[in-house]
């Protein structure tokens, strides 16, 4: 119990550190179909395309996102296999959130 | 876009459900199995739901779809879906559906081994019927209307090569008046039928009309029919009864219903 609660901590660290990459993978999750380039992503969330480009970097290393390149653009999708990860993971986040904060 | 001599099949003349109610019946029975359908029509007569409503009957005949989406995000898609009664997330899961959102440049340029992202998809899903929502930005397309009218020639072969029954769809800009201009680029040459959607300013209401002005798989009704958005999708009705002038959207009733009217 106590080393997949570890477990847990690291990938929440590691997965959701921090506001603006939960908001990604959420808008990734909830939109599966999306293939676009940095600027594109970042103009659907209104984002700074140079406040994003570590994020996006960031969720492509850990797997949630794929990258590839189309006639030159670097353009990025979900990776659907990973969704119930994502989701389980997420759901955790809030069942640690809720502990943490007595009702 | 390039074509493969292993996917290239013999031209399909089986006739395809439309899905859409009564639309069919005008047609003969369906469109042409690997045939392209324009829908050109003004904001918010019914473009968007057609082309789900089309991929619906789809995957109700086990021919799964690929939709693909320049202007709503997916979660858009599939809340109005699901309003209708068509579970699109659940299609996916089950290999029937695949939605796309994307630019009309990443979705035309070329990946991996000469495939672009949208023969992908309809290779993943082994499609047979695909919707393109909207062409209208197409006209954003990069390379100019000389070089996008030719990929769309290319685009539009390399479909029905495949046996892909396509609808596409088209925003016209005007509500309601005298002329339409469909595109500035000719997508109405393209394509092998087009279906007008149009507003129609009638006994005080605007009521929405839908008129197939083109169709290449033999007769076809040529009617004004009232058309009906409802919460089980898009119903093509009777036609509009002794009215004229329909296509200027300003329709009044005929010299003889008026006189009636008022004896």
């Amino acid at each position: 119990m106590a080393e997949k609660m570890e477990w847990l901590h690291h990938s929440i660290e590691a997965w959701l550190d921090s506001e603006s990459k939960v908001r990604l993978l959420v808008f990734f999750r909830q939109n599966p179909g999306l293939i676009d380039t940095l600027q594109g992503l970042a103009q659907r969330l209104a984002v700074p395309p140079g406040r994003m480009e570590r994020d996006v970097e960031r969720v492509v290393e850990l797997g949630l996102v794929k990258e590839r390149e189309i006639s030159g653009k670097k353009v990025y999708y979900f990776e659907r296999m990973r969704a119930k990860d994502l989701e389980a993971l997420m759901q955790a986040a809030l069942d640690l959130r809720r502990e943490a904060v007595p009702a | 876009m390039s074509i493969r001599t292993s996917q290239l099949g013999p031209l399909e003349s089986a006739r395809m459900s439309t899905g859409i109610h009564g639309m069919d019946t005008m047609i003969g029975g369906g469109v042409l199995a690997g045939d392209s359908t324009l829908v050109a029509g003004s904001p918010g007569t019914g473009k968007t739901t057609m082309g789900l409503q089309f991929l619906a009957a789809g995957v109700r005949a086990k021919e799964p779809g690929v939709f693909v989406s320049f202007e709503y995000l997916p979660q858009q898609i599939y809340r109005d879906a699901e309003t209708k009664g068509w579970p699109v997330r659940a299609w996916e899961e089950a290999g029937l559906y695949r939605l796309v959102c994307t630019s009309p440049e990443v979705l035309l340029s070329e990946g991996g081994e000469g495939l672009s992202i949208l023969d992908e998809n309809l290779r993943e899903v082994q499609a047979k019927r695909l919707v393109i929502d909207s062409t209208s930005q197409f006209e954003m397309y990069e390379g100019g209307p000389a070089k996008l009218r030719h990929e769309l020639v290319g685009l539009m072969n390399h479909l029905r090569l495949q046996g892909i029954t396509t609808f596409l769809t088209h925003e016209i800009t005007q509500i309601v008046g005298p002329t339409v201009t469909v595109s500035s680029w000719g997508l109405e040459f393209l394509v092998d039928n087009v279906v007008m959607l149009r507003y129609v300013e009638l006994d005080g209401e605007m009521q929405k009309a839908m008129n197939i002005l083109k169709f290449r798989g033999g007769d076809h009704d040529r009617k004004f029919r009232v058309l009906k958005t409802t919460s089980r999708g898009i119903f093509i009705e009777a036609p509009f009864d002794r009215v004229e002038n329909i296509s200027t959207g300003s329709a009044r009733r005929e010299m003889a219903e008026r006189l009636s009217e008022l004896v």
